[in-house]
This record gives structure tokens, sequence and C-alpha cells, in this order.
């Protein structure tokens, strides 16, 4: 212990030396994430405070708050939080309960299994906007391969305009959403329940802890890290939903506004109405709604987590 | 308490033509309160008969009985046993005494009486001042006792270890294992240990079943193990260091000898042409030869332990070992007798490996 209080000087020289070498490694990334991240968000910060609409000329008054009262009583961004929430509750809270569920299948034994955990993969390779196309595709009103599919075996006499409800859209949207981010949450949730040894298994059983006491005391707690971070990020991704919304609905959000998230509704705000100023705010309250579920999910998992370490519970 | 009876059991992974034989046709009795340790190299299928007691794996034929009552289509749960894993297979995210509690809990025991049965098992293994702690902040002494705590706070009728000595350093081994010999002592329950530690296994058992390639070799006490192996396999693996075999033919009647040298032994009444010799290595002293007297081999190396040294000879086209007291008088390059007067002279028939 006091040999790092009388370290010798050029010990304490080489260590600074190392130091800056490392800043200087670092700089440049730090400074190209800076440029690409900070400076926009910055200047949609500066932006948010100000009336700012490009068809209204180029004057833009300092209006303070504002922008953000308005958002309170807007409801057009009401409609837009509540098909938000919708969205997100299901594609978060279904999307990772079911990607368990199916990491627990593929975790078992079985005749099959690499064929079925290669096959998970395979949406995942999808692009984005391809995934959209495929789903518009097969759900268009009119030459929809599920109209022709439905005829076909007599379930439905006339074709069903999946897309031009605003209730059957938002579905078909989660659906979609659904399809595409499970791959990744259930590799996720695979790769969490393999580090659980066989034989916790194995005590869990002469224990005597039958299945539903083995998921929610043993296998539950053991994967919480994983799943703490599934939950954080399908939650971002969810909140910030735009590709699919965008070429499921060919760039609307609708119909009529069936689809709109708070997300697509500020693009549309900025790009559409170029109302910067109103746009930017929306997109400051989406970044703050962002970080307070993901605090949301920390503390809740931070508390479960000291919940159990007690004894005599 | 529990006395466990296997019947022709069997354990056969695959099917069809790809089909392999981990375990065949065990029979043998563990009476009840008795320390029976299943002994073998790895591979051997002792784990997997182990797991087949526990129910942890499926038996393809025969029965198992604890007390007369057929266990094999029972769950693990219902055949009133403790398991101790190799890793211990602690609960990571549960404290000491919820891993010790665990159990009880699931089988709906009493608040009062969990905590009476736990705080009993921690005091027995002196790991009361970490019952709060969770397992990762112990050392892996304290996790095995642990493990041991969680076994005997459910006061089974029947304890099964899977190899729980082999994860700790040499000298924390020693001290567990007569530990837990007074553990058995003290709690009387019939207990099966898996290891393939031969020293572990005379140490601690009533009984040894000695396994090899899915099959039992020998039921024996340690003593009988030792001084009568029942097939050269036994013979070979058990006793440190290894027993001298080799093959030697018929000279006369009673009298065998090693090809190509002048190593002679008396085996009274045994008729076969050849067969295999085994001689343990303490019980085969070494001289230098008289005059006129032909030697029986060289001294290859020497290597002392303090209180015995290992002499290696080569003996013909063999090698032999003797263990001689002390540091010995012998050196490289010596020729020396074999005296095998005091030896008890262990004969294997050639083709079958069983004792003659």
């Amino acid at each position: 212990m006091r040999r790092t209080a009388t370290a010798p000087a050029h010990v304490d020289k080489a260590r600074k030396k190392d130091l800056r070498f490392g800043l200087m490694l670092a700089a440049p990334a730090v400074f190209i994430v800076l440029l690409l991240l900070g400076y926009p968000m910055g200047y949609a910060f500066y932006m948010s405070f100000q009336q700012w609409n490009d068809k209204l000329g180029m004057d833009h008054p300092f209006t303070g708050l504002s922008n953000y009262t308005d958002l309170i009583s807007d409801p057009q961004f009401h409609g837009a939080m509540a098909r938000t929430a919708y969205f997100s509750v299901i594609t978060v809270l279904g999307g990772v309960a079911l990607a368990v569920a199916i990491a627990l299948l593929l975790n078992r034994e079985f005749k099959g299994r690499t064929i079925a955990r290669v096959l998970l993969l395979v949406p995942w390779a999808v692009p984005p906007v391809v995934n959209g196309i495929m789903w518009k595709l097969i759900f268009d009103g009119t030459s929809g391969i599920l109209n022709g599919l439905l005829k076909s075996m007599g379930l439905i006499k006339d074709n069903v305009q999946w897309l031009a409800d605003p209730s059957t859209a938002m579905n078909i949207l989660i659906f979609a959403e659904m399809w595409k981010l499970l791959p990744f949450l259930c590799l996720l949730m695979l790769a969490a329940l393999q580090g659980i040894t066989e034989n916790l298994h194995k005590a869990a059983s002469i224990d005597g802890a039958g299945a539903w006491n083995k998921f929610w005391r043993i296998i539950l707690p053991n994967i919480r890290g994983p799943l703490m971070f599934a939950l954080i990020v399908q939650s971002m991704w969810s909140l910030k939903v735009f590709d699919t919304i965008y070429v499921l609905t060919g760039g609307s959000g609708g119909p009529a506004e069936g689809t709109t998230t708070i997300n697509f509704l500020a693009y549309l705000t900025n790009f559409s109405n170029l109302d910067r100023g109103y746009g930017s705010a929306m997109a400051v309250t989406i970044m703050v709604l962002v970080l307070l579920v993901t605090a949301f999910w920390i503390l809740l998992f931070g508390r479960l987590n000291r919940s159990k370490g007690d004894i005599n519970d | 308490m529990a006395e466990i009876k296997l019947i022709n059991v069997a354990k056969t992974y695959g099917k069809g033509r790809k089909a392999k034989n981990a375990v065949h046709d065990l029979s043998y009795t563990i009476d009840d309160g008795t320390f029976v340790s299943l002994l073998g190299p790895s591979g051997c299928g002792k784990s997997t008969t182990l797991n087949m007691i526990a129910g942890l794996e499926d038996i393809s034929a025969g029965e198992i009985l604890i007390d007369g009552h057929r266990v094999d289509d029972l769950e693990p749960d219902k055949r009133d046993l403790a398991f101790v894993f190799q890793d211990y297979a602690l609960y990571p995210h549960m404290s000491v005494f919820e891993n010790i509690a665990f159990g009880l809990r699931m089988r709906k025991v009493p608040k009062a009486e969990i905590h009476t049965r736990v705080t009993d098992a921690a005091r027995r293994l002196d790991i009361e001042h970490v019952l709060s702690n969770r397992p990762r902040a112990l050392s892996g002494g304290q996790r095995q006792r642990v493990a041991l705590a969680r076994a005997i706070a459910r006061r089974p009728a029947v304890f099964l270890f899977d190899e729980p000595l082999s994860n700790l350093d040499a000298l924390l081994r020693d001290q567990t294992r007569s530990e837990l010999k007074m553990l058995h002592a003290e709690l009387g329950a019939t207990s099966v240990y898996v290891t393939h530690d031969q020293e572990e296994a005379m140490t601690l058992s009533d009984k040894i079943a000695v396994m090899s390639r899915g099959k039992l070799e020998q039921f024996g006490t340690p003593f009988e193990v030792y001084h009568q192996p029942a097939t050269e396999f036994v013979a070979s693996f058990v006793g440190k260091p290894r027993m001298n075999l080799f093959t030697a033919a018929k000279l006369a009647s009673g009298h065998y000898g090693l090809s190509g040298t002048h190593f002679t032994v008396d085996v009274p009444a045994v008729q076969a042409p050849e067969m295999r010799i085994g001689l343990r290595p303490e019980e085969c002293d070494l001289r230098v030869p008289s005059s006129g007297e032909a030697a029986h081999g060289t001294v290859r190396t020497v290597e002392p332990l303090g209180n015995v040294s290992d002499v290696i000879l080569d003996v013909g086209a063999n090698q032999f070992l003797s263990r001689v007291p002390g540091f010995g008088t012998f050196q490289p390059g010596d020729e020396v007798v074999i005296d095998t007067q005091r030896a008890r002279v262990h004969c294997f028939d050639i083709k079958t490996g069983l004792r003659i």
C-alpha cells in the first residue's frame, strides 16, 4: 500500500504518457460522435425554444417553453402518445415474453434444434425496409397475398382492407414489428438461458421445484441482467419506431393517423409541416421519455435484486 | 432409514444402431446406513449410475428400489434424497440462507421449522457467519459447505455425492474428506459417493463399487478391493503406486516365470500355461544378489518420497516397481533380486481378467 504513495517519479510519468496516448486514440471517435449526435441534439434542443416554421419565413423568435406547453394540450400529440403506449406495451412486454418462451423451447433438446435456431435468425437478416415491404405485399387490400389466400380457402368473400382500417393497421404494424424484433430478443434470451448450468436445473429438481417454481424462482432471476437489457433496448426501439410505419403506410402514418406514433408525428411535424420548433420539442420530449423508461427498468430490477438478498423474507 | 437396491439396471443412449451402452446390468444392494463409493475412471458410468439413483436420468432397463419400494419411475424430489454436486450448483441469486432453505420451502416446511433446520445445518458446517452472503462472495471451501448444509438441512434418507471434493485444493480436500466421514458417522444416512480418486473411496467407504466401461468390476469392502481384487482392472486401478502386473508362463507346477528373465513366482494350485500375475510394490523387497545367484533386473531410477522410495527396475522387457523403506541404498544400474516372500500373489486369467 505504501508503494503507491512513494511511487517513483518515472512511474507517474509513464502512466500520464499512457493516459495521453489513450485519449489521443479515442479522440477521433469521440469527435465524430459529438459531431453526428451531439450537434444535432443540441441544435434540436435550441430550436425547440423558438417559433421556427419554415413556412412562416426566416424569422425565429424565442418563445421559451411555449412549444412544450402546447404539446400538453395538443390532441394530436395525445393521440400519438396513446398509440405509442399501446404499440410499446405490446411490443416490449409481449415481445420479450414471447422471446423468453421461444428461447425456453429452443433451449430444450430436440431433433432439428440447430435448424430451428438458424431459421429463427432469418427475419433478422431481412433489412427493416424489406420487412415492411414484405408485410405490405401480404396485407395489401387489393393485391395482397393474404386476401387471395383467405378467398381461395373460402373464409372471406370480399377483400379485407387490412391497412385501410386504423385499428387493424395498428395491429398489423405491431405484428410486422414483432416479426422483426423477435430474433434478436430470442437470441439474447437463449444465450442467457445457456448461462444457467445443467446442475442448477438438477439441483432445483432434487429440491422439489416443479416447472412453475423452477421458472419463477431459478430461471428468471438468473437471466435478470439480459432480461433488463432486452426490456431497455426494446423500449427504446418501440418508442422510436419509424421505418416499419414509414414503409407499411407509404410514409403517411395513416390511415387517419391510425399508425402515427410520437416519433412519426415528430417526423411529420418537422419534415411535412416544416414546423421545426414544435417538431424539435416533440423530439426532445421523446428523448426524455426514453430516458425515463430506461431509468424505470433499471430501478425496478435494482429493487428486485435487493429484495431477493434478504434472509427470512 | 434406506436401503438402495439395484436390479439389472442398464442405461443406453441413442436408439437402434447408434445405441451406446453407458451402464450394463448393474445389480447390487447398498445397505441401510452404509457409505458406498462408486469408483472408476472417467467415462465408466459411475456418474450415470448416481444420476439414475437420483432420478436425474431415466433407466433403460432394470429396477431401482429404495427400502423395497420401486422408485425408478418417481420424480427426483419424491425419492427422499439429497444431491451434492461437483460444482456445488448453488443458486447464485439467493443468499446462503435461501440456498439451504429452498428445498424446504418447496416442500412446504413451516417457516419456524425451516429457520431451525437451516441454522442447525449451518452450525454443523460452521457457516453461520455467511448466511446472508451470496455464494459468489464465498471461498470454494465455504461453497462446498453450503452445498453440504443444503443436503443435510433436508434430512433425507439418502445422500448422493458427485465428486464433491474435486474442485477443492489438495489441503482443503483432505480436511473436508475427514469432515465428511465424521458427518456420516453422526447422521448415519445411507450415502452414495462418486469419485475417481481411490484414496477418497478407500478412506470414506464401507463398501466400494469399482466400475469400468459401464460394468461393475467388484463390489466389496476396501479391504477386499485392495487385497482380493476380483479382476485385473480392479488390481490395476486400486492401489498407489499401481500394482505390478505382468504375463508369466508356467515353468513347473505352481511355478511361474517372467519370460526372458530369472524372475519367478510361486503360485500354488494353478494349472494355466500362462497367466497375469500381480504384485503390490510395497510387498516386494529388493536385495543385492548373493554370489552365484542370477539377478532379476536392473535399477533404472529411484524416486525418494522421504519415508519410502520407489525403485523402478527393468525386468526383461517389463518395468517393475518396488517401494522400499527410507531413501534405500540402490543406485541406477544396480543389479537386484526381487524378493516376493512376503508378497500376496494375485493371479488373473489371461483372457477374462478374472481372479484365479
